[in-house]
């Protein structure tokens, strides 16, 4: 399926946790939902057509197997191509579409560790649903990865810091509490504290020493920017798509 | 930007100079595969799954492809996007000879 690249990028942003579904492979209900999953990331269609061929088949898994973890992904695919229902620049009818059944979600299953897909989809709600939204999460769920997407989506609320100085709560929790809580390949803390401490642009003008940068190659080994000192350094921040 | 980075790679390889990325892809196995099908000789940091890295976050990207050109000395410079052969050119040439 081809896109163009600005939905390309936003795809990566909505998309990012999906691939982490339930670890039970001798589950059929799983491997049926599985399965469903694959036929619809290989499906040569465009991302709207497959969304309008593919939903009659999720929502009649969710209806079929109501109560378990697979509902609860399949629930969570029907949210987040709610996407597609967008007119021009119009979210009404995604936030209409997407909101009903993430409620439903908190209501029946308010203990899913698969709840913090709900932060992943926020571009499907409203300022205003995801601001109720990710506060029912803080309060219902006892899982640390979804309570940390919960602070996650409420921090990027509102400024890292007020006119003060002071630090917005939320990435407060992210860099403490749940500073140890995997989000992608990295963890909340290392984001949370990237937030509350940008470089200043001031700092990365020309004729400034560049800031040195810590962290790891392609292959996980250990990597420093000053490596490369004594060289001319074409610094490119990249990504396939 | 690939076809470009790797005609800089190749005419500068036996000079001081080195391309450094920050890359935001989902997982290392997808930057490796790009690296693989695309003939990337070059290193990157893996900035953590996705735009929102610490890397990029921490330099305030807002926008891919974003380039730093960085003198020998370790000091930005003022190259981007529009002017990145000419500055390279200049940089590499400014380089002192390494001392043995």
């Amino acid at each position: 399926m081809r896109f163009p690249t600005l939905l390309a990028a936003m795809l990566l942003l909505i998309t990012g946790t999906a691939a982490l579904a339930q670890d039970t492979p001798a589950d059929p209900i799983q491997k049926e939902l599985e399965a469903l999953l694959a036929e619809h990331e290989h499906s040569e269609l465009g991302y709207p057509e497959a969304y309008r061929a593919f939903r009659p088949r999720f929502e009649t898994f969710a209806k079929d197997h109501r109560g378990t973890e697979p509902e609860v992904r399949a629930t969570l695919w029907l949210i987040q191509q709610t996407w597609w229902l967008r007119e021009g620049n119009s979210m009404d009818k995604v936030n209409e579409a997407a909101m009903p059944l993430a409620e439903d979600l908190l209501k029946r299953h308010p203990d899913s560790p698969q709840l913090d897909l709900l932060v992943e989809y926020k571009y499907n709600f409203s300022k205003e649903q995801r601001d109720l939204l990710f506060n029912r999460l803080l309060e219902t769920s006892h899982e640390p990865r979804v309570k940390a997407a919960a602070h996650f989506g409420l921090a990027q609320a509102s400024p890292a810091r007020d006119a003060d100085g002071a630090p917005n709560p939320h990435f407060v929790a992210l860099t403490t509490e749940f500073a140890n809580v995997k989000w992608r390949e990295t963890t909340y803390g290392a984001i949370a504290d990237a937030c509350l401490n940008p470089i200043s642009p001031a700092d990365l003008a020309p004729g400034k020493p560049a800031p040195e940068i810590e962290g790891i190659d392609h292959n996980g080994k250990p990597m420093k920017l000053s490596d490369y000192r004594g060289k001319v350094v074409l610094l490119d921040f990249w990504g396939d798509w | 930007m690939y076809p470009h980075e790797r005609s800089l790679v190749q005419k500068y390889q036996d000079k001081p100079f080195a391309i450094v990325g920050v890359n935001s892809d989902p997982t290392l196995d997808f930057l490796r595969n790009v690296m693989k099908e695309k003939e990337l000789t070059w290193p990157s940091f893996f900035d953590g799954g996705g735009t929102g890295g610490p890397i990029a976050t921490r330099w305030g990207v807002r926008g891919w492809p974003t380039v730093y050109v960085i003198d020998h000395n370790g000091i930005i410079t003022e190259g981007n996007r529009g002017n990145l052969d000419e500055v390279i050119e200049r940089l590499v040439n400014e380089v002192p000879p390494a001392r043995n």
